[in-house]
């Protein structure tokens, strides 16, 4: 009895076995893009993405099927009885399966040729493949990890979910961080993680979906990834006993999903209450809940309620780690909570209450909006962004950085609605970026602190930076020349009625007369600063004064026009009310 | 041939495997028996390298058995809960081993008409003594060097069991297989056995060429005219003792003729006479040593 070179044969025989799946895979994906939405007249895209959701669960299962006589007894002492290395079996499983993924992608790729859809539909390939093959790899390496099919699925599902969950645990630290050092936010340090260091986008290939092309971070990338899951599968199948002690077979892997398991349910308890409970009471419930889903995670995964004293070990220094990191995170944030930069090194900055824009200017800077085909200053007028470049501005904002340090309180009208977020965002010269959020809290009286605030906000709303940007059809000349401006009268309880409808050349001047004046010593101007202007006037404040609006609109052609802005005039606007009068 | 040596294995906290030593010569048939969950089915699945040891070594021909060494193309196992593929038929699964083992058509036919098995049907649907026949068959065609049985004839009627010993008998005879069996039917492997190694409770508590063991292990039958003190033979090694009215029934190792002599010496023997011992008595006497059979 010899043993022949069989894997080509074996292989063969192991595709020839799947002959059933085949058959019904192809009638599912056939019926499901084809047939059903042929017979229904409808979006034939909608059913690709069906279909595409069944090649991805139909591949899942496959490969659990394929790997499942690792988990049980007599299944596994025959086929490990056979003379063929339990590695090669593995190989086989996985070359099986990704030849079986192979033929569902042409069979979608044949739907989509049969009906004639657009090519682009199947941009989402280039994130597909990857997962597909990330999920056959990773559906053997959590078979060989598992003592059971069904814990092999769920640690599939944990391990491909990996990265994400440790995104989340971050999250966790990071809203930590948030309620103990002023001016650090979760969602800032969130979004500068994401977008800087973990790049999830890159590691799930999602960024490739939406037109981006294969390049070759995504080339290096995915042999990478494969041959480092292949590295694991290599390393946990020589370690592998075979006895079978329960659902997780590795004691080491046990912990691991444990421990990280454990801090999912405190870590999305504190990230959605971040707001709403203080850190000692969210740290409090945070704790006792990462203790009852440990001791819940391994008393089944071990089968029994008693816990052992190896697990109580693991869970006490996982804690300590956590606590450490955490703690020197906290410790190294302390440290720049009284940054304030030196203006020189400014290049620019911003104030306001939208991290949202933030992200988009860093995304403009990094040629994410190459697309659009459009100068910085029409690119943050499309989507009303004012930042500061003039120098006096940059040292007006570092002034108020230091006052908001003092003092973290803000002036408040009674009828105020309460946003109390304050953004400041610095890109220096040298490319780095500071980005600080303080969560001010609306007072009344009016103090001194106030008074500071209020002078440095009124300096920034009339430099040129601002009034260029946020009424660029009045004052960025650039803008003006050459361009239809309008402006259309309406009571603001009445939309649809035009009371006057003017070209705005002959407006400028007196409205411009107006936003000058209502600038200078506006003891809302801090307020204005970082929420758009005429925001905090609700409805029945403009009823109760003038009740007009002033709607911008450009004329493009005879019966096109393209909206800009809408002023609300109140009392304040006395040259604007006295012309329409 | 087979060597076992010093192999040890914990399944978590509980030790199953203690420095077994066992040495299975080239075309002998070796008898693994022992009390229930002693160990046996562990040791065969260590052979076959389905589990991995935590200490010792086995070796066949002088050469390591790895899973990667290659030797293990030699060796094929017939575990006690036998599992087949789903759906397959006998034939199909001698053309699917056959991938993996040089399968002798010739013996697979021969063997089907032997036993008289429909090589077409379903193997799931078979009986569970078919389904022994069935994995015996395929495990004679693959002509290993070494063939390891798990309780091969359990549940199995004495013409087939007659059957599967005689094809046995034959493949070792003319190549020379060596072949483990493990099994609880000790009147079977009685017949059949040329080596036995007790199991206790994961340890080997004797290994032996079943010949000599006979030869070591005696039991005799004696009785004396007036009382007799069995104070009187604790020079000698004695395993177990029954009396029966005035009939002393010994268990021994040692010389039986020493024995007679001594008795001869101080008493008028009535009667003494040696007894054959079957497997399942040596096996009985040295399982009750350890106490197994005997607890209160």
């Amino acid at each position: 009895m010899e043993k022949k070179n069989n894997f080509m044969p074996m292989l063969l025989y192991s595709i020839k076995e799947k002959r059933n799946w085949v058959l019904l895979s192809t009638v599912i994906i056939f019926l499901t893009t084809l047939v059903i939405p042929y017979i229904l007249r409808a979006d034939e895209g909608t059913f690709i993405l069906f279909g595409i959701v069944e090649l991805f669960i139909l591949v899942f299962i496959n490969c659990l099927v394929d790997n499942s006589f690792l988990h049980n007894e007599s299944k596994l002492a025959y086929y490990r009885s056979k003379p063929v290395p339990l590695r090669n079996q593995i190989i086989l499983n996985i070359a099986t399966n990704a030849i079986f993924m192979v033929y569902l992608l042409a069979l979608i790729v044949l739907s989509v040729v049969f009906q004639g859809l657009d090519y682009e539909i199947l941009e989402v390939f280039k994130m597909l493949i990857p997962w597909l093959l990330a999920i056959i790899l990773l559906a053997s390496l959590s078979s060989i990890l598992s003592g059971n099919t069904l814990m092999a699925g769920a640690m599939t599902i944990f391990n491909f979910c990996l990265p994400l969950i440790i995104l989340l645990v971050t999250m966790f630290i990071f809203t930590i961080l948030e309620n103990t050092v002023i001016g650090f936010s979760a969602d800032v340090l969130n979004d500068y993680f994401i977008n800087n260091i973990y790049r999830l986008d890159y590691l799930y290939f999602v960024r490739y979906v939406d037109n981006e092309s294969i390049d070759l971070t995504y080339l290096l990338l995915l042999p990478i990834i494969m041959i480092f899951i292949s590295l694991l599968i290599n390393k946990f199948i020589k370690r592998r006993k075979n006895e079978n002690t329960g659902f997780i077979v590795f004691d080491g892997f046990k912990y691991f999903v444990a421990v990280l398991a454990c801090l999912i349910i405190p870590a999305a308890f504190s990230i959605s209450f971040s707001r709403y409970i203080n850190i000692g009471s969210r740290l409090f419930i945070s704790a006792l809940l990462a203790v009852l889903s440990y001791y819940i995670i391994i008393a089944f995964i071990e089968k029994s309620f008693r816990i052992s004293r190896s697990s109580i070990k693991v869970f006490l220094v996982s804690m300590v780690i956590f606590t450490a990191v955490t703690g020197s995170t906290v410790a190294i944030a302390n440290q720049y909570k009284d940054l304030v930069p030196n203006p020189e090194d400014v290049q620019m900055a911003y104030v306001g209450n939208q991290r949202w824009s933030i992200n988009e200017i860093d995304r403009f800077l990094k040629d994410d909006y190459k697309s659009e085909n459009l100068d910085f200053t029409e690119w943050k007028r499309n989507r009303n962004i004012v930042t500061y470049e003039d120098k006096d501005s940059i040292k007006n904002i570092a002034e108020l950085h230091k006052e908001i340090l003092k003092d973290q309180t803000f002036y408040h009208q009674s009828n105020y609605y309460g946003v109390n977020s304050f953004v400041i965002a610095y890109w220096m010269k040298d490319g780095s970026t500071i980005i600080r959020d303080y969560k001010l809290t609306a007072q009344d009286p009016f103090t001194k602190e106030h008074e500071v605030k209020i002078d440095l906000a009124n300096k920034l709303l009339n430099s040129n930076d601002y009034k260029k940007q946020n009424f660029y059809y009045l004052y960025d000349e650039e803008y003006f020349s050459g361009r239809n401006l309008y402006a259309k009268l309406k009571r603001v309880n009445d939309y649809n009625t035009i009371l006057e409808d003017v070209n705005l050349n002959d407006l400028r001047d007196v409205l411009r007369q107006d936003i000058d004046n209502i600038f200078i010593e506006n003891d809302m101007a801090f307020i204005e600063l970082f929420m758009h202007f005429n925001m905090h006037y609700d409805k029945e404040t403009i009823l109760e004064e003038q009740g007009y609006i002033l709607e911008i609109y450009e004329k493009t052609s005879d019966a096109d026009q393209n909206y800009l802005d809408e002023i609300h005039l109140k009392n304040d606007f006395v040259n604007t009310l006295e012309y329409f009068k | 041939m087979l060597t076992i040596n010093n192999l040890s294995k914990k399944f978590g906290d509980f030790q199953v495997l203690e420095d077994i030593n066992i040495n299975a010569e080239k075309g002998q048939i070796y008898g693994l028996v022992g009390s229930n969950g002693c160990g046996k089915t562990t040791t065969l699945k260590h052979i076959m390298k389905v589990y991995k040891q935590d200490e010792g070594y086995i070796t066949f021909d002088g050469e390591e058995v790895d899973e990667n060494s290659g030797i293990i193309k030699y060796f094929y196992y017939v575990q006690d809960t036998l599992y087949f593929p789903y759906q397959y038929t006998l034939n199909k699964l001698f053309h699917y081993e056959k991938l993996m083992y040089n399968m002798s058509e010739e013996k697979f036919e021969y063997l089907l008409k032997y036993f008289n098995i429909d090589k077409n049907k379903v193997l799931n649907k078979m009986s569970k003594g078919q389904k022994k026949q069935a994995a015996f068959i395929l495990s004679i065609a693959a002509q290993p060097k070494l063939l390891l049985l798990d309780e091969i004839v359990d549940g199995l009627d004495a013409v087939i069991k007659r059957k599967f010993w005689d094809v046995l008998i034959k493949e070792v005879m003319d190549n020379e297989m060596t072949v483990i069996i493990s099994s609880h039917d000790l009147k079977e492997l009685d017949n059949i056995c040329d080596k036995v190694g007790i199991m206790h409770e994961g340890k080997i508590l004797r290994e032996e060429n079943l010949e000599k063991m006979k030869e070591d292990i005696k039991r005799v039958q004696f009785a004396v005219e007036g009382e007799f003190d069995l104070e009187e033979l604790k020079e000698f090694n004695i395993l177990q003792t029954v009396k029966i009215g005035s009939v002393f029934i010994l268990t021994l190792t040692g010389n039986t003729d020493e024995l007679k002599k001594h008795l001869e010496s101080k008493y008028t023997l009535l009667l003494f006479d040696k007894l054959s011992m079957s497997l399942e008595e040596i096996f009985i006497t040295e399982l009750g040593g350890v106490g197994y059979g005997k607890e209160k």
